[in-house]
């Protein structure tokens, strides 16, 4: 059995407070493979940016523990800092009057490269992001996009195997974003076999970039696992919202005696608006059975609004 | 495991990386231009002010200088130059601190294979140099340019003192770098210190002509001791030997106040871990 990249178990923080303790974390058991692809995911305060601060060694458990490659963070933090890359989700943690390539040049320093190494690296990783022509400019001449990708080269200087991601897309354009989440999964997944361990509230990101999912709410694991078994898992009990205008009588009886539908709840029904909520047999909405059986229904209706009640976020929170 | 990077614990703490953190500081004091160049500019204009002021004073000799050889430009000298210094070792590492949370650069540096206590504190190794530069370009110029007389002074034993000094200030500047971790702000009242420090601390006066009870004040602070063993050993050629008092007392304040910012430090580190905030600020 080899050792995990990433291990946690019975992990918990509770952080003191003002208003009494908030537990962040509790008994959180984790098992993260060598070259994994792994995703954090959950809601804002669910606990993610504090449990890879607390394997980047930035906190202190205050129960259980973790390990990166077999390092203690609490007892080894040396050890587990010259494992790890860490990209902050806050685009302003560089000196601003700097150039990139001084910033890049400092923190090598820092990760024990020769002045040589950290030239070359630095050069390599302004190639890699597209950054080149704006590696002599200062930091903070640089947008949003350009300062993550800078986030994610200085994480990467010394090479480390594991690379914590906080949010590496927050705040990004649509099309940014895409372009970092390729090279993200292309470069260090598939080409450079690293582990990833990436902190997201994006359904989409968690889809296209990672192998297995930890779903995080309130400081607990609720779950692990591939990401289109999760969303399979979620889409089984996804519960549909038919909004339609005006009040429409027997309606929920009529699809109630459909064998597609499993079950009709009427959320709210006036004479301007009649809502209903609906399960399915399939974990598919069969929508084309469910127009035909609202064009055989005895009273015309106008449809408003049809979909999930929940967004995906929710759905899968909710599994 | 084994083909795992691993860094030794003897290349924590590099040269190489104190060079880094000493470069950094340059870079990014110096794209402040005018405020770079106009540190320079100021110092020399002090040593003018402390010139213009002796000249003042003319050809008096107050009784109270009268241990120091009796020059007040050299007096005035002595006390801008290594008080300005040795206030700095005081508060230069919370005030670099400081910067370096609201920058948000703190984080990016601890999790940095380098040790903590030079993720925090190298910072302000910059200011401290160019502090010694500033310091040295201040008594040359005096020296060369205004007639401070340094014809007795015994350097080897001003070199122990400021030495001694040097390590009991800095490490009050290291309690400060602990109390910026736990609260984010070094001195609420950081402009009151400043007056009472130069005033007690006998900067630009000897600190016998303050009333009795002041100078009670200003005896328990380690500066007033280092400002009076540099003035004898630079303006009167003291020895080691006739220093021991001062040397012994500096001594005292270094051994309670180096383990003290050890412990403080330590302390602050703790706390911030603990609590999460490292980057809060």
């Amino acid at each position: 059995m080899t050792t995990p990249a990433v291990s946690t178990s019975g992990l918990a923080h509770t952080f003191p407070t003002p208003r009494g303790p908030v537990h962040a974390l509790r008994d959180v058991n984790l098992r993260i493979e060598p070259g994994q692809f792994f995703g954090l995911f959950g809601p804002n305060g669910a606990g993610k940016t504090t449990l890879i601060r607390i394997l980047a060694t930035l906190i202190l458990p205050t129960g259980g523990a973790a390990q990166v490659h077999g390092f203690d963070v609490a007892r080894e933090p040396a050890r587990v800092r010259a494992l790890i890359g860490l990209v902050f989700s806050s685009e302003n943690s560089f000196y601003g009057r700097l150039t990139g390539r001084q910033n890049l040049e400092f923190f090598a320093a820092l990760q024990n490269l020769s002045r040589a190494d950290a030239r070359r690296r630095a050069s390599e990783l302004f190639e890699l992001f597209g950054l080149a022509a704006a590696a002599d400019a200062p930091f903070q001449t640089y947008s949003t996009g350009m300062r993550q990708k800078l986030n994610v080269a200085r994480a990467l200087l010394h090479n480390p195997p594991v690379l914590f991601l906080d949010e590496p897309t927050k705040g990004m354009d649509v099309l940014t974003a895409a372009t970092l989440r390729t090279l993200l999964r292309a470069e260090l997944v598939e080409r450079q076999r690293k582990t990833v361990v990436l902190t997201t509230h994006d359904l989409e990101e968690m889809e296209s970039m990672c192998d297995q999912v930890g779903i995080l709410e309130q400081g607990q694991l609720r779950a692990v696992g591939a990401p289109a078994d999760l969303i399979r898992e979620a889409s089984a009990s996804v519960v549909y919202r038919l909004e339609l205008v005006g009040g429409v009588n027997g309606l929920a009886e009529h699809l109630a005696a459909l064998p597609i539908v499993e079950s009709v709840a009427i959320a709210s029904q006036t004479e301007s608006a009649t809502v209903l909520d609906l399960t399915f047999t399939d974990s598919l909405a069969p929508e084309r059975d469910l127009w035909q059986a609202l064009l055989a229904h005895a009273q015309r209706v106008k449809i408003k609004r049809f979909g999930p009640k929940d967004d995906g976020l929710a759905r899968l929170l909710k599994r | 495991m084994s083909a795992l990077p691993s860094i030794p614990e003897s290349r924590l703490l590099t040269p190489a990386k104190l060079l880094a953190f000493i470069q950094r500081g340059f870079l990014h004091a110096s794209s402040y231009r005018l405020n770079f160049f106009g540190a320079y500019v100021g110092t020399a204009l002090s040593v003018v002010f402390f010139a213009i002021l002796a000249r003042f004073y003319g050809n008096a000799r107050p009784a109270a200088l009268a241990p120091y050889g009796g020059d007040y430009f050299t007096f005035l000298l002595i006390g801008g130059a290594f008080a300005r210094y040795l206030s700095l070792g005081m508060r230069h590492f919370g005030r670099e601190l400081e910067l370096e949370l609201a920058v948000g650069t703190i984080e990016p540096v601890m999790v940095t294979a380098t040790p903590p206590a030079l993720a925090l504190l190298g910072p302000s190794l910059w200011t401290l140099l160019e502090g010694i530069a500033l310091m040295i370009g201040q008594i040359a110029l005096g020296a060369l340019f205004f007639g401070a007389d340094f014809s007795r002074a015994n350097w080897p034993a001003a070199l122990v003192v400021g030495a001694l000094a040097f390590v009991a200030l800095n490490a009050w500047g290291i309690i400060s770098a602990a109390f910026v971790l736990v609260f984010k702000r070094a001195e609420p009242l950081g402009w009151l210190v400043d007056v009472t420090l130069f005033m007690l601390a006998g900067v630009y006066f000897p600190v016998q002509i303050l009333p009795a009870v002041l100078q009670v004040f200003a005896y328990a602070l380690p500066l007033s001791h280092a400002l009076e063993g540099l003035r004898l050993a630079l303006m009167h050629g003291d020895s080691l030997v006739e220093l021991w008092r001062y040397l012994l007392i500096l001594l005292g304040f270094d051994l309670f106040l180096l383990p003290a910012s050890l412990i403080a430090f330590r302390a602050g580190l703790n706390h911030v871990k603990r609590t999460g905030s490292l980057g809060h600020y």
